[in-house]
């Protein structure tokens, strides 16, 4: 009878431990060989009692990164942090939603930039305002900290007028993470290999949109591969990544802030215009076939394997059409051209935070917490970051190809110190903004005109400022 | 004797005799049975339904504090909605709420053809496997092979099949019939996609159906189709005459099993077209997702969305019942 209990108990507790097992989807890739330097100070005596930090992130192709700066961090401090990476996105929002919960968040979080609001607001993140000194301050790039990681006055004038807003608790100019990856959407790639068999100029990028299509028709007609392909699957897509850069070229930044913010109309001919370009793609059967069954990744694979001759993407991009095989010297790279006529003659293309670090308010170890993503956000440590995985880091890294690899630096120099987007007071509002998305993919499926789709943005966005009690002044 | 004595001492009112331990357990074995499943119950089942409920009138981020035992919901996090998140989305937003009518129609239409496309294709299938005298096991099989397939895997393999250069169109050009081919791809095009997408249902669902009309095959009597014969009733007539009136319980645990996965489930549209083209195939499953677990993480307006469609089903089921009851009493 004592066997048979015992066996009993012992198999509950191998079946709880599977089911707890079963629960989690971490993935903790094994600690990789590096080139990275390490760091210069002597490796710290470990005394035996040194906390280990934990830090949660959902981009697994960042863990050999992240663990290459924890590992010159334990070198100088002799604390070590484990990097561990939890994915697809979905998964990783649950999992911080149900830790949060259960009071069982890691000591450093990984998030979306923009995003950390609600976390700060619910006090599970400790505040950085008047830790982040101006020394530290200065190491990021213009357009990522002061714009994602500090809480403006449009974020919060918008959020106090939303009955929705989960973060109305907080104040201007609050912040509690810092960003440690950039980036930026308005990249096109074109082959060089089609364009030369079209009988183009190989390393001639176009100057206007006009331009750019002719190329794309001159392409399909003369080899029969289509112009254009991206991740269209992503209705995010076409709205972030041509539809608004395009506008804000065509508009100018005032009338874009005017338009979006609910003080102006989708039908002026700036953004009317833009709509039209969009549109003529797929009357002139530009776009590469079953696009809007195309995601992000399989659209950069199409184009790699040369099923179109350009490519809409980032910054990202590059690194993964050179990891599919793609030579660099076969790739042209420019930032999106604007229309004929436009506001502005070229948009100027800054960086864009897109992953924040932040301590959580649970850690046990909240300075040494501090201290990592400090040390992870000084341009040595992000240069390591970013060699490692080729990836943009939101901190000014030196433009050294020995040191961050030869296509970053390329990507960064393209950059400029300023863009529109960054004083861009625009908010783009959910109900018009699935209105747009869903009119730019039914321009493809031809469900649409430009000239009934700003009629149907003009009054979801009207509805939508409506209820939060007027436009944004 | 001695025994007897002592137990009447011990209980002088009741005048009952004590059971011992032993007697308990024996007595009330059935309820020791069921309380694992009841306790399960409560824990997994009831309250998750009640907090479900409760979630529904709430806005809530998943990161604030919001609990019902005891109750807890702490602003800003966490608010009261009161029918707001119902209202939102049913009719007061006219954005939002035509993009759920709009997936309910998508739901609704599944729900019918994928039904009867289940029905019709898997009782001729069953009829045949019945009456096939050999090789009735090869073919139970090979029919039972889309249920036992792992369904991402099926799915990932039906859309490299509807793909532009995929085999469907490959195979319509090989035999002249090219232009019904889909350029596009046949889940790329707004007047495929759908019935693209209910082929695939139909295909995973057929499966199942087969094995539960072979099994009410099985209980029909042949005499009846041997009187049948006898009388001159055709092929057709005893189908019609016996074989369908005899399986209509069966039918009816196939339609209500089929419309509420249909109405509930998204995973399929999810892995294949996520909705696309332009929304040609989002399903009100879908949305309660994106709600709950995207970017917005509304936890309350997914619950609301949930009751919503569980209203939907439960109606359906009830109009399924009645319909198929009066047939049947007949």
């Amino acid at each position: 009878m004592t066997t048979h209990k015992r066996l009993v108990s012992q198999l509950s507790l191998i079946a709880v431990a599977a089911l707890v097992a079963a629960c989690g989807t971490a993935t903790t890739p094994a600690p990789q060989a590096t080139s990275a330097p390490a760091a210069t100070t002597a490796p710290a005596q470990p005394s035996g009692n040194e906390p280990e930090l934990t830090m949660w992130t959902w981009k697994v192709f960042h863990v050999p990164g992240l663990e290459a700066v924890a590992k010159n961090f334990e070198a100088k401090e002799g604390v070590k942090v484990k990097i561990t990476a939890y994915n697809p996105d979905e998964v990783y929002r649950t999992k911080i939603t149900t830790s949060a919960q259960s009071g069982d968040l890691p000591d450093i979080l990984s998030y979306w930039s923009g995003g950390q609001w609600e976390l700060a607001a619910t006090d599970q993140l400790v505040e950085l305002t008047g830790v982040v000194d101006p020394a530290w301050k200065a190491n990021f790039l213009s357009g990522t900290y002061e714009k994602s990681s500090t809480l403006t006055q449009s974020t919060y004038d918008t959020c106090q007028k939303d009955p929705k807003c989960t973060y109305k608790n907080l104040k201007v100019g609050q912040s509690f993470s810092v960003p440690y990856l950039a980036g930026q959407a308005f990249f096109v790639y074109a082959n060089k290999e089609i364009l030369q068999k079209a009988g183009l100029d190989p390393n001639k990028a176009p100057t206007t949109a006009e331009e750019w299509m002719d190329m794309m028709k001159t392409v399909k007609a003369k080899t029969g591969t289509p112009g254009l392909v991206t991740g269209e699957q992503n209705a995010d897509v076409l709205h972030y990544w041509m539809f608004n850069p395009m506008m804000m070229t065509s508009c100018g930044q005032e009338k874009y802030d005017a338009i979006y913010n609910g003080n102006g109309s989708f039908a002026d001919p700036c953004v009317l215009n833009v709509f039209k370009w969009i549109n003529d793609i797929q009357t002139n059967d530009l776009w590469m076939p079953n696009i809007l069954q195309t995601n992000i990744d399989p659209a950069d694979v199409a184009f790699s394997q040369g099923k179109a001759a350009f490519d809409l993407g980032g910054t990202y991009t590059l690194g993964f059409l050179v990891a599919q095989g793609m030579k660099t010297e076969n790739l042209l790279s420019f930032a999106l051209p604007p229309l004929k006529g436009s506001a502005y003659s070229k948009l100027e293309v800054s960086a864009f935070a897109l992953i924040d670090a932040m301590v959580t308010k649970t850690s046990k170890h909240q300075k040494e917490a501090l201290d990592f993503i400090k040390f992870l956000t000084t341009p040595e440590q992000m240069a390591v970051f970013a060699k490692t995985v080729g990836d943009f880091p939101a901190v000014k890294v030196p433009l050294d190809p020995d040191k961050i690899g030869p296509v970053l630096v390329g990507l960064m120099s393209a950059f400029s110190g300023k863009s529109p987007f960054d004083t861009s007071k625009a908010q783009i509002l959910e109900e018009p903004g699935k209105v747009l998305k869903l009119g730019l993919q039914q321009f493809i499926t031809k469900e649409t005109t430009p000239d009934d789709l700003v009629k149907k943005i003009d009054a979801a966005n009207k509805a939508a400022w409506d209820a939060k009690g007027g436009p944004l002044k | 004797m001695a025994q007897a004595s002592t137990q009447a001492a011990y209980r002088p009112m009741s005048g009952r005799k004590r059971k011992s331990f032993r007697q308990h357990l024996q007595d009330n074995a059935g309820i020791l049975f069921v309380l694992p499943a009841v306790i399960t119950f409560l824990v997994f089942g009831l309250y998750t339904v009640i907090y479900s409920v409760i979630l529904s009138f709430f806005r809530w981020n998943g990161f604030g504090k919001f609990s019902i035992l005891p109750f807890a919901c702490a602003p800003p996090a966490c608010q009261f909605a009161g029918l707001d998140n119902f209202a939102y989305f049913l009719y007061q937003e006219p954005t939002m709420s035509g993009f759920f009518w709009q997936a309910l129609q998508h739901n609704l239409i599944m729900a019918v053809f994928v039904t009867a496309g289940t029905v019709l294709v898997a009782l001729p299938i069953a009829i045949a496997l019945n009456r096939a005298a050999k090789g009735q096991t090869i073919y139970r099989v090979l029919i039972m092979l889309p249920m036992v397939t792992a369904g991402i895997a099926v799915f990932y393999v039906w859309s490299f099949i509807y793909e532009p250069d995929g085999l469907l169109n490959s195979v319509l050009e090989s035999v002249g019939l090219g232009f019904a081919a889909a350029k596009q791809g046949w889940l790329g095009q707004p007047d495929r996609a759908l019935t693209s997408l209910m082929i695939v249902m139909i295909w995973s669902s057929v499966p199942m159906a087969v094995i539960l009309y072979l099994a009410g095959l099985q209980t029909i009597e042949k005499d009846l189709y041997e009187a049948a014969v006898i009388d001159g009733a055709s092929a057709w007539q005893q189908l019609w005459n016996i074989t369908w009136p005899l399986l209509l319980p069966v039918t009816v645990v196939i339609v209500i099993t089929s419309i509420n996965g249909v109405l509930q489930g998204y995973e399929m549209v999810y892995l294949m077209t996520y909705g696309g083209p332009a929304g040609h195939t989002e399903v009100v499953g879908l949305q309660i997702f994106k709600y709950g677990f995207g970017d917005q993480r509304q936890l309350g307006m997914a619950s609301a969305m949930s009751w919503a469609l569980f209203v939907l089903v439960f109606i359906v089921a009830l109009v399924n019942l009645r319909i198929f009851r009066s047939r049947t009493e007949v």
